[in-house]
């Protein structure tokens, strides 16, 4: 039970949390602001807020004493002092590009100082002296973060008059840069070595990086298999993918389509809305209740569908759950669920935007319902038609939950499911990271397939 | 006032505005109503509609059916909508004998915290990709773009990775930390789109009458752009709520350093198993208890969310 204590301490920590948060974008801001030259403009006095933002910050976190995680003695990398190397790096580009020539060496100084703190760490955590590979194991996050802080300034300090603009671009982009960019970079570094599930893997990152390990781990996803039930090879997942894809588009436009086209008639207001509520609810439901609530009606003997199979005269209706064919059949008929009401929803609004002049003209010219829908309604829609089919198919390729979860014992899988139980349930890292890899380059071809066949992504952005 | 996303949207394709809606019958049209259908169709239309209404309804109500089960009746194949002697021990058993609390608490906080950093990270860059055309503007906004294009899963584990080894898998920073830029890049678009709309002779004026370029943006812009506010924040909470992948691998990882354990809701309902078993009406109080409120919620929301997906997806 939830006693208040917990909850005072768990309020707590995650006010602590946000605080830093603010702090971690006041030193950002504050930085930058440095860089812009906004000091020899303007009254110094400007720069106490960040300042004071970040230092009451600090000083908040550390107030909270020795329980809080970031600064246990055991984790020897510590949040915090990966980001004060990323801004001493920092410090010492920025020496050299304002050529202000004592901030370079104070960098350089404290970035060595920081290293070295962090050798003398690991050595007594391990207990002996280490072979420390620092560089190796913590540069990936250094890199980006740090290029990521590069790119601003340079762009601040380059275009002035719009550096307003890179001072509230900073956080997002770093924290991106820490959550999004970090983790595929990583990704790359993994593919190329043989990390596992090992303690000095999972605790410093210690692993071995080489080309020919890289290799291995790329050729072992095209040729071998990747689950421990013998019979998944890559092209037969991806065939498997490709077809849990195509099966729910179909349906999922067809029948949002449909529904879309049918609620778009002549009917009572009530009406439309009492229906319209209604369809839409299995996208309002949770998706991971319907998921699993689904997966229980598939049972056997108890699940609502036998049982009206049954009463339909079918006297051994199929096993869903342990027949790998039913299996997916069940999480397709799972999935199509879900997804027609996004379908529809979103058809609706194009349907509805579409003046009914042009229907009136047709049926002055005698068009049959179906050349007008061929002629009107299709070439009219296809601007809201194109993006959602697009985006669902990258969301159907990508669904994890539905197979995962409702799949119980693990008969169906598509590369994104395969590639959880590889790095999950298996913990082979390194040929985790390369297969995401290969599923990443499908989508990016994918991708840049449409984008070229659409003439290109200028106009999205150019408003 | 300011012009409405919906509105812009459909003068794009040449609509007058506000059609009115009963002028679709032409004159001169005595046996047929052009738009109209015939009764024989509209019946059929009612009947699809109703038929797949129940398509869509019976598996709803099956959840609630099943915790409304009395124990001894749980591996039935009653079909019924209220099955006979319907009880609420199921509830009373998963509010006083399962850390369903616990669950909600860790959940609803999280998710209150991912929405505020993400509210914060999206809007100000949201209003610098709007005003101001600064060297990367294109490539930033098509590197968000990409960003949806990666699968969850396949971040997943550096992610994970990285929250170990900073030993922050059992805390509540680390999944705040993990979650709050899962949905800035799409919020992103959607208050970038709508802050197009606002008129920038608005901040202009403000910047007149004496206030920063950023004092324009805290007192004219964000007041005015609260609806997209609110659609962005739907889209962060809704995305934190639901989240199951990350929480499950870093909830179920063995920490030594604390011996502490947070679960969010949706790990919590994986463990009660989705199969029927004894645990299977608990799992069905569980779940009407966490849906009812999302999906109120949901159906509330639900005029400005679809116009927020079209803002984002169609302009240009």
């Amino acid at each position: 039970m939830l006693t208040g204590a917990q909850v005072l301490d768990a309020l707590k920590s995650v006010l602590v949390f946000i605080v830093a948060f603010l702090a971690f974008v006041a030193l950002i801001e504050g930085l930058l602001y440095i860089v812009v030259g906004g000091v020899r403009k303007t009254s110094p006095l400007r720069l106490i807020v960040p300042i004071g933002v970040a230092v009451a910050g600090l000083l908040f976190i550390i107030q909270r004493g020795p329980d809080f995680p970031w600064f246990q003695f055991d984790l020897a990398s510590g949040w915090l002092h990966v980001l004060l190397m990323t801004i001493m790096a920092e410090v010492v580009v920025l020496g050299l590009l304002l050529n202000v020539k004592v901030l370079a060496p104070i960098g350089i100084a404290l970035l060595t100082i920081a290293t070295m703190s962090r050798i003398g760490i690991d050595s007594v955590s391990a207990g002996a002296v280490v072979n420390n590979s620092f560089l190796i194991d913590e540069w990936p996050f250094i890199l980006t973060a740090g290029a990521a802080m590069f790119l601003l300034m340079l762009g601040a300090i380059t275009q002035p008059r719009v550096s307003l603009a890179y001072m509230l671009i900073a956080p997002a982009v770093i924290a991106i840069s820490m959550l999004v960019v970090y983790p595929f970079v990583y990704t790359i570094f993994l593919a190329f070595s043989d990390a596992s599930a090992t303690f000095q893997f999972l605790r410093y990152g210690k692993a071995e990086y080489s080309l020919q390990l890289g290799w291995d781990n790329f050729s072992r996803v095209f040729s071998g298999t990747l689950l421990s039930d013998g019979n998944s090879s890559f092209w037969n997942l991806l065939g498997i993918t490709v077809a849990w894809t195509a099966i729910n588009i179909v349906f999922h436009v067809s029948g949002g389509m449909g529904l879309a086209l049918l609620l778009n008639r002549e009917m009572s207001r009530w009406g439309k809305a009492i229906y319209r509520t209604i369809l839409i609810l299995p996208w309002a439901i949770p998706g991971i209740i319907a998921i699993l609530a689904f997966s229980g009606e598939f049972n056997g003997t108890y699940g609502f569908i036998n049982i009206i199979l049954r009463d339909l005269g079918i006297n051994n209706p199929p096993e869903w759950q342990s027949d790998p064919n039913f299996a997916f059949l069940m999480v397709c008929i799972i999935n199509i669920w879900l997804g027609i009401p996004f379908m529809m929803v979103s058809i609706l609004g194009g349907l509805q935007s579409i003046s009914k002049e042009f229907y009136e003209a047709a049926e002055i010219d005698g068009a049959t319902g179906w050349q007008q829908f061929r002629n009107i309604t299709l070439p009219l829609i296809q601007p809201v038609l194109t993006p959602i089919v697009i985006l669902g198919t990258i969301w159907t390729f990508n669904n994890f939950n539905v197979i995962y979860l409702a799949d119980r014992q693990g008969k169906t899988n598509i590369l994104v499911t395969a590639l959880y139980r590889i790095f999950g349930d298996l913990r082979n890292y390194h040929l985790a990271a390369a297969f995401s890899l290969v599923i990443f380059i499908l989508l990016m071809i994918f991708a840049v397939g449409w984008i070229r066949l659409n003439g290109g992504l200028k106009g999205v952005y150019e408003s | 006032m300011i012009k409405q996303p919906t509105s812009q949207m459909q003068s794009t394709l040449a609509q007058p505005a506000n059609p009115p809606r009963t002028s679709v019958r032409p004159r001169g049209n005595f046996f047929r109503a052009t738009r109209g259908d015939s009764p024989f169709k509209r019946l059929l239309i009612h009947l699809v509609l109703i038929g797949y209404c129940i398509i869509t309804i019976y598996p709803i109500s099956r959840i609630i059916s099943v915790a409304l089960r009395p124990g001894n009746q749980l591996l039935s194949s009653d079909l019924s909508v209220i099955p006979a002697g319907a009880s609420l021990s199921s509830f009373d058993t998963v509010l006083n004998g399962r850390p369903f609390y616990e669950w909600i608490f860790n959940s609803l906080l999280i998710t209150v915290a991912v929405t505020v950093i993400g509210l914060v990270l999206a809007a100000t860059s949201a209003y610098a990709f709007s005003r101001f055309k600064f060297v990367g503007r294109g490539p930033g906004l098509i590197f968000l773009l990409a960003n949806q294009m990666i699968p969850a899963t396949m971040l997943v584990l550096p992610i994970f990775l990285m929250l170990s080894r900073l030993g922050l898998t059992q805390h509540y920073e680390g999944i705040i930390f993990a979650y709050s830029v899962s949905a800035v890049p799409f919020s992103v678009w959607i208050l970038k789109g709508y802050y197009d709309t606002i008129p920038q002779d608005l901040e202009e004026a403000a910047q007149v009458d004496g206030t920063t370029k950023l004092g324009a943006f805290w007192r004219v812009i964000v007041p005015l752009s609260t609806p997209a506010l609110a659609i962005a924040a739907l889209f962060n909470f809704t995305q934190a709520w639901n989240e199951y992948l990350l929480a499950s691998l870093i909830f179920n990882h063995n920490d030594r350093t604390t011996g502490q354990q947070i679960t969010t809701w949706p790990v919590g309902l994986n463990t009660m198993l989705g199969q029927f078993n004894s645990e299977w009406g608990n799992f069905a109080a569980a779940s009407v208890m966490v849906a009812i409120p999302v999906m109120i919620l949901f159906l509330y929301s639900s005029k400005w969310l679809i116009g927020g997906l079209t803002l984002g997806g169609v302009k240009g």
